[in-house]
């Protein structure tokens, strides 16, 4: 995991009611408060968690996301995107790069490209997905691909709350970018905000990775 | 083994979307009277909706084989990998191509006057260097460092090296590297004492190397033939990772390949790193005289290196070495050295600094001139570097580098070298596997000794594969 604090990006655009909008008496809403601990201690900044909720699919709308190559690192480093979302890789800097990834939801490998230049990846598979430089070991990005529109992310206290959600009962995740990953169900009523709590273990990212070859990056690269 | 259970997969998935599919087709088994009745429309919707679903991860199975395909084409000849670079030269040395001259008269140094004038050398025989591997265009007169491959002033094309890196992985975590150049010179056959080696073969890395990451530490440990632990250029000493041409003034001290055992830790992700290396000589590079490859003493060279890296891109260190002097039988003839550096390289900017300061004892013999049984050498020596990457392409840079150095041995030889450069120059890289250099450096003979043309046009373009 790099020193630089990672930045969560929601891409709010994504982030709105499914095209299937149904009328506000048969919606309700989730919220709650998510501990991360660390060490078995919650940390003071509990942000950066993602909760959605599944058995709800979004809609097959075209969605876009960006993901840019700058400064040797890819911002931002954490993203999160609806199933079917199409994400550019756009080169900022001055400097060759090749975007790859060999994470099962999405394997890719978008080969050299110079500045100026943008590539892009269709993500259509749920999961988690490490993007990596093929050139540069120290650029790395993480994309959470999740079925749903319904998903929201904590703030420092860790609160979150997603609204209009259809009435029913769902399963509910919580993840945090380390990969940590918390599972329950919740029950929505018309109207109502139901509350959920839970406590997401940090875990650790891998430190390392190979190319996309599967060998060790160079001596002092 | 996994193209054919991806092939499996497939072929398992079609089967059951054939019968998914088929069912779908055909009346419902009739365990019960109600199954008799034709399926519902709800059923039959249910029944699409399964097979779309289906469809959909038999596309992705296909994609995902295609991949693996690729991947194991990919992987298949890399159980030894082969890399490297070709780097073709030309330049052009003024003068007579030497970083020396001889104080003939004792005009300069009269210090110096019972070492036969034409023995005592003013300037730095490695200070006309024209490529990466800091080959001089000729070491002129010497008698300290007579290796002279190149032994022309040019102007001159030249075939730098041609370098050929292996890479294997015999285990998780572990590796074997090496690297050699492989290095066309001229054969000079009417040369009697076959200081003329022609082409030749220098094998700069060979080692193993096994890495262990925990979650406080990643360590590296290391056995062989393998990267100073001195400074902070001998990492893009290579041409394609160099930003100039030539290396530095200094880098004959901290840029060598010495041979022993190594440990490499970083913590904090890199914040904190710790080199240390025990081998049988010094990190200097192999054209200078105080690097024994093959130990001649018992006592071997300790080296170390610690570093901080505050922000990304930011590193600061500071190293030294010390141990018996190379070259030699006594273990009580010493040699040290310490080296600071300073690197940060940012956004689209380059900055580099480092200064090093040591001494080879020698050995004198009483009553007798200094050095006389095991040459001397006392150095200092510093560089900067700044390089500015204006376009994908373009990126100028400038160097300043200094040396002051006295290498002596009894009555045989003197080296007085008070040297300062400023290299000024353009990197292109023209495509990710192509990079063509050129730079001009001014050679200013510093103190007591007179100036004599020695500036340096050289070039370098240089493709890796």
């Amino acid at each position: 995991m790099s020193r630089t604090k990672l930045s969560l990006i929601v891409v709010a655009a994504l982030a709105t009611i499914p095209a299937e909008t149904r009328s506000a008496a048969e919606l309700g809403s989730v919220e709650g408060k998510i501990r991360v601990l660390k060490d078995g201690k919650p940390r003071a900044d509990s942000s950066n968690v993602v909760v959605y909720l599944e058995g709800i699919p979004a809609s097959a709308a075209e969605r876009k996301h960006a993901i840019r190559q700058k400064d040797l690192q890819f911002q931002p480093r954490v993203s999160v995107v609806v199933k079917g979302t199409t994400v550019d890789f756009p080169n900022d800097d001055k400097v060759y790069h090749n975007v790859f990834s060999t994470s099962r939801p999405a394997r890719f490998d978008l080969g050299l490209y110079r500045s100026g230049a943008s590539k892009a990846v269709q993500f259509k598979r749920e999961g988690v997905v490490d993007v990596f430089c093929n050139i540069h070991p120290d650029m790395s990005s993480r994309v959470l691909v999740v079925p749903t529109t319904l998903f929201a992310a904590t703030d420092a206290s860790g609160k979150f709350r997603i609204d209009g959600v259809p009435v029913g009962t769902y399963p509910i995740v919580a993840w945090h970018s380390s990969g940590a990953e918390v599972r329950g169900q919740v029950k929505i009523e018309r109207g109502k905000a139901a509350t959920v709590t839970f406590d997401v273990a940090e875990g650790e990212r891998p430190k390392q990775h190979l190319r996309k070859d599967g060998t060790p990056y160079g001596r002092y690269e | 083994m996994i193209r054919q259970m991806c092939r499996w997969a497939v072929t398992l998935l079609s089967l059951v979307l054939g019968v998914s599919a088929a069912r779908a087709d055909e009346p419902a088994p009739s365990a019960t009277p109600a199954a008799d009745a034709p399926p519902t429309r709800a059923e039959l919707e249910e029944l699409k909706e399964q097979n779309r679903e289906l469809r959909e991860e038999l596309l992705l199975l296909k994609e995902d084989l295609q991949q693996t395909d690729q991947r194991v084409d990919k992987l298949a000849p890399l159980a030894a990998k082969v890399t490297g670079y070709m780097d073709f030269g030309f330049y052009y040395v003024a003068g007579n191509g030497s970083g020396i001259r001889s104080d003939f008269g004792h005009i300069n140094y009269p210090e110096y006057s019972y070492i036969v004038p034409a023995w005592t050398f003013m300037g730095d025989p490695l200070s006309t260097a024209i490529n990466a591997r800091g080959e001089p265009a000729t070491t002129g007169e010497s008698r300290a460092i007579t290796f002279d491959p190149i032994k022309s002033k040019g102007p001159t094309f030249i075939i730098n090296s041609l370098n050929v890196g292996l890479f294997a992985q015999v285990a998780p975590g572990t590796l074997v590297q090496a690297k050699f150049d492989l290095v066309p010179r001229s054969l000079d056959p009417s040369n009697k004492d076959r200081l003329f080696l022609a082409d030749f073969v220098d094998v700069r890395l060979a080692y193993l190397e096994h890495r262990i990451t925990r979650k406080w530490m990643d360590l590296a440990l290391f056995a062989g033939k393998f990267d100073s632990v001195i400074g902070f250029e001998y990492r893009s000493q290579e041409a394609p990772a160099r930003v100039e041409v030539t290396p530095s003034l200094i880098c004959r001290y901290t840029c060598g390949y010495p041979l022993g055992v190594k440990a490499r830790a970083l913590f904090a992700d890199g914040l904190l790193g710790i080199n240390v290396a025990v081998t049988n000589g010094t990190s200097f590079s192999e054209l200078f005289p105080f690097y024994d490859e093959i130990d001649a003493n018992q006592l071997k060279t300790g080296s170390a290196r610690v570093h901080v890296a505050p922000f990304r891109g930011v590193e600061l260190g500071i190293s030294g070495l010390y141990g018996a002097q190379d070259r030699q039988a006594n273990d009580d003839v010493r040699q040290w050295m310490y080296a600071v550096d300073f690197h940060l390289h940012r956004h689209d900017l380059v900055l580099r600094g480092e200064f090093v300061n040591g001494r080879a004892k020698g050995e004198t013999e009483e009553g007798m001139r200094a050095c006389n049984l095991t040459p001397c050498l006392r150095f200092k020596g510093a560089y900067g570097l700044v390089g500015y990457r204006v376009t994908n392409i373009l990126m100028p840079y400038a160097r300043v580098d200094w040396r002051d150095a006295l290498h002596r041995n009894g009555v045989s030889f003197v080296y007085i070298s008070q040297v300062g450069r400023l290299t000024a120059g353009l990197r292109l890289n023209l495509t990710q596997n192509l990079v063509l250099k050129a730079e001009y450096t001014f050679n200013r003979e510093l103190g007591r000794t007179p100036q004599f043309p020695d500036d340096i046009f050289t070039s370098s373009l240089v493709v890796t594969y």
